[in-house]
């Protein structure tokens, strides 16, 4: 199964389907399920120390907004059974639990062999099933790490080389250039401010779809932040008080635990204090990285209901994948009514065009305020390589390791992180490659096989 | 057309007000006895602020340096004191509660008064702290005791640190504003030349405009409002030298040597056409590192090694300097060292590395190619140079560096 070829990817092995357990609360107990769900918790954590690994980070927690969301959907459905739903479709059927970070969903069926498979087709499948998820999770987590840094790098350069530039021209007193700096800075600023009113629909859409077109649909996931501005409105809020205690994590190394206070002399014991620390800070990080895109799913499936019901956007504008779904949750055909809040309901009546008007200038406050933090943050403790400005942890990469170039050179694990991931696009064209070749083998074999037949 | 040399109201209200905060008594030392003072007959002395803040390992360390021309040529010429601490004797924390900072001001202070004693501010801001040394400067003990015009004793100062420019007298009881060194800055030059631009209402041989004038007059008013401790006075050679600096350089700013190099051209200049006695250099470019551009710090020690390089070579060509000179190249303050961070250069956190500096005493009266391990204090500075040039110095630390004098 393609990570993105699919219209809902949920990472089901091909013999799943036939051995899909019939009693479904069999799979394991409560405690199992919190042992099984804290292990994917700390496995999240330690994933959020490189880049590369950050990547599975994003794939995995997309995952889990696409279930979000097709959970959310059947809950307005008529069908409001989440577990009974996804059991009718293989696609959907590997959200019946938490995404897994190495191993197939389901994989204990993996080991119960398909009375007519061979030894062979059987071992394959092992094999494959086993790395199946570790595959999708790379896949959609380069794929949602490339959209989201398209957008938002530009700002992030430029607000480095604001930063650098504006501090080269004060050390050198080149008056004459002096405002490129706070203009780059400014234009940066701007532009972040911009992409933040987009990004956070548009990743849970391309996270729902499981496809990274569909992060670029602008004009209907416009229409369903305009059709949901309240919530996104609170949703932006958030996000930007989750980051201050990111911003403060990242910031506190270098004013709240000097290495002479902790007695480090050596940088074999600051890498070990520092790895400890941002390992522990990583479970705010993770949780928060996750709660937000599972938030950020639960909006863009509500818009993405309001706007069909309101007609602002029509079933074939949708992802197939959506479309599907919709379907078969008949969901296109009436108008359920939509959980919500009373107070919003009120808020949301109360004057929408110039709430939406409001709502526009409380984001670009919003948003500011979160530019005027990472900026503070930087002025306290600057971090080489842009890394303080290109990435922020619950915009882009869940990467939270500051390790200093004294210990290991920032751009040493880009340049691996870069590597690796043209590696693994390479690979999966090779692997498209080689498929669809055994596919046109096959198909000509059969055609072959007729002649004969005919002959 | 009024003159902005003039105390007008405010400025007279506020230095009344800061001279009664600062717990100030220039008037009494106004009125001290006008003893006859004597003729000063000896060495010059050149004070380098090796500054903003620089560690051992950068400068002085021979393998990791960035001011070659200090670590290889400079030390073997007197003496090395590699070990120089910021309070190593804990008289700071004795005297005042608490330990002492280690910053630029600060320091600079430490090393002209030699004490740690409680500084008193005169307005501050956050990031603004204007010191005043509650005990005699330098300047003050050799001026007191000899006749040397204040156009004599000078301090060179950036114009990124204006709350530095009026570090020129003490507020003690002895001494004061009679004895006060003058200073040469950026600042100094844009107080005579606005004040000149409005005299004259030409700039550059162009009339000036209403508005042009009008905006002059604030950045004047600007720069006035921040000399809080009284009006600057006119020293005629100053206002000649400024005036020099102008046919060269012009009213634009932008054709003088910037950065650090400024203070370098300022100190040499003064040297030929001032002829100062006792003069302090206070580089301060190291600073920058604190927005995170680690080669702001290397190239600031760089430009300071180079500086101190034109320096050493002008007192050596000078008749007036040559063998008759006391250098001292010392760091205001140390910088950390943060293997938690990846810029560790930082010095407000008080840590031990921030506290750990040098000095280097060579020239006259000092005997050459020692380097001494022995841990000592930044306030012992005061004392030896008091020691050198024939000066008490009995409010600083009596405990001089004993191995600097042949």
């Amino acid at each position: 199964m393609r990570a993105s070829g699919s219209p809902v990817d949920t990472n089901v092995t091909e013999v799943e389907s036939d051995v899909m357990p019939s009693n479904a609360s069999g799979h394991g107990n409560r405690i199992l399920r919190t042992v099984v769900f804290l292990i994917k918790f700390l496995i999240g954590v330690v994933f959020c120390h490189a880049i590369f690994t950050s990547f599975m980070v994003i794939g995995w927690t997309y995952r889990i907004a696409q279930r979000t969301a097709i959970k959310y959907w059947c809950k307005c459905s008529a069908r409001s059974d989440f577990a009974r739903f996804i059991q009718d479709d293989e696609s959907t059927a590997g959200h019946r639990h938490w995404p897994n970070w190495f191993v197939a969903q389901n994989f204990r069926s993996l080991f119960r062999r398909p009375v007519n498979g061979g030894l062979g087709r059987y071992l394959w499948t092992v094999f494959k099933g086993f790395s199946s998820s570790l595959r999708n999770n790379l896949v959609l987590g380069i794929q949602g790490a490339a959209n989201t840094l398209a957008l938002t790098l530009p700002s992030g350069m430029m607000w480095w080389f604001g930063w650098d530039y504006g501090w080269n021209i004060s050390f050198y007193k080149s008056y004459e250039q002096s405002f490129i700096g706070p203009v780059v800075f400014l234009i940066g600023t701007l532009f972040f401010i911009a992409v933040m009113f987009y990004l956070p629909m548009a990743q849970a859409r391309q996270a729902v779809c499981a496809n990274w077109k569909s992060f670029w649909d602008a004009r209907l996931i416009i229409r369903l932040i305009r059709s949901q501005w309240i919530r996104v409105l609170l949703f932006s809020g958030l996000f930007v008080l989750l980051c201050v205690p990111v911003l403060i994590l990242k910031t506190a190394p270098s004013l709240f635990h000097l290495s002479e206070s902790q007695n480090i002399t050596t940088s074999e014991q600051a890498a070990d204090y520092l790895g400890k620390y941002y390992f522990l800070a990583s479970f705010y990080v993770l949780p928060c990285y996750v709660l937000i895109r599972v938030l950020a799913a639960k909006i863009y499936a509500r818009g993405l209901l309001t706007s069909l019901k309101d007609n602002l956007v029509s079933i074939e504008e949708l992802n197939p994948s959506e479309q599907i779904l919709f379907k078969r949750l008949e969901l296109h055909l009436v108008s359920p009514p939509l959980p919500g809040n009373r107070f919003l309901k009120i808020v949301g009546w109360m004057g929408s065009r110039m709430g939406q008007v409001l709502s526009v200038v409380f984001m670009f406050l919003v948003w500011a305020a979160l530019s005027g933090a990472i900026l503070v943050s930087e002025f306290f403790n600057y971090h080489e390589a842009g890394r303080g400005w290109w990435n922020q942890q619950l915009v882009q990469l869940p990467w939270f390791n500051y390790m200093p170039s004294h210990i290991r050179h920032a751009g040493e694990e880009i340049s691996v992180a870069i590597v690796l991931v043209v590696l693994v696009i390479a690979g999966r064209y090779a692997g498209n490659c080689m498929r669809e070749m055994a596919k046109g083998r096959l198909t000509k074999d059969l055609l072959n096989g007729e002649g004969v037949n005919r002959s | 057309m009024p003159n902005p040399m003039d105390a007008n109201r405010r400025t007279f209200i506020q230095s009344t007000v800061a001279a009664g905060a600062a717990g100030s008594l220039p008037i009494l030392g106004q009125e001290k006895a006008q003893d006859p003072k004597a003729d000063y007959n000896g060495p010059n002395l050149i004070i380098i602020r090796f500054g903003g803040g620089a560690r051992r390992l950068e400068s002085i360390d021979r393998k990791h340096t960035h001011a070659p021309f200090l670590a290889h040529k400079l030390s073997s010429r007197g003496v090395l004191f590699n070990s120089m601490e910021i309070d190593h004797f804990d008289e700071g924390k004795k005297a005042n509660g608490k330990p002492v900072d280690t910053s630029h001001g600060q320091g600079t202070i430490y090393i002209m008064s030699g004490s740690y004693k409680k500084l008193r501010t005169v307005g501050s801001g956050a990031l603004d702290e204007r010191f005043v040394p509650s005990v005699p400067t330098l300047f003050e003990y050799f001026r007191n005791k000899y006749k040397v015009d204040e156009h004599q004793a000078l301090i060179i100062n950036s114009e990124d640190r204006k709350q530095e420019e009026f570090l020129t007298y003490s507020n003690h009881v002895r001494f004061g504003i009679d004895d006060k060194c003058q200073i040469l800055s950026l600042y100094r030059f844009k107080r005579y030349l606005f004040s000149k631009l409005l005299e004259e209402g030409k700039r550059e041989g162009r009339e000036i405009t209403v508005k042009e004038r009008r905006q002059i007059q604030q950045q004047y008013d600007k720069l006035a409002a921040i000399d809080r401790r009284g009006k600057l006075t006119e020293n005629p050679r100053l206002m000649e030298f400024w005036a020099r600096w102008r046919h060269h350089y012009g009213d634009s700013g932008l054709k003088n040597p910037r950065d650090d190099r400024l203070l370098t051209e300022l100190a040499l200049r003064s040297m030929r056409e001032l002829q100062p006695r006792m003069m302090m250099v206070n580089y301060t470019d190291c600073d920058y590192v604190h927005w995170g551009i680690r080669s702001h710090y290397f190239n600031a020690l760089g430009i300071m090694d180079q500086g101190i390089r034109q320096i050493v070579a002008a007192a050596k060509a000078d008749e007036f300097y040559r063998d008759n000179t006391l250098f001292v190249i010392v760091p205001d303050c140390g910088r950390d060292n943060d293997l938690l961070a990846d810029i560790p250069f930082q010095h407000h956190f008080n840590t031990k590395s921030a506290h750990k500096i040098f000095a280097l005493f060579f020239g006259k009266g000092v005997p050459a190619g020692e380097v001494f391990d022995k841990e000592c204090d930044q306030t012992q500075i005061a004392g030896t140079v008091g020691k050198l040039m024939g000066f008490d110095t009995d409010e600083a630390e009596s405990r001089i560096l004993e191995e600097a004098i042949a």
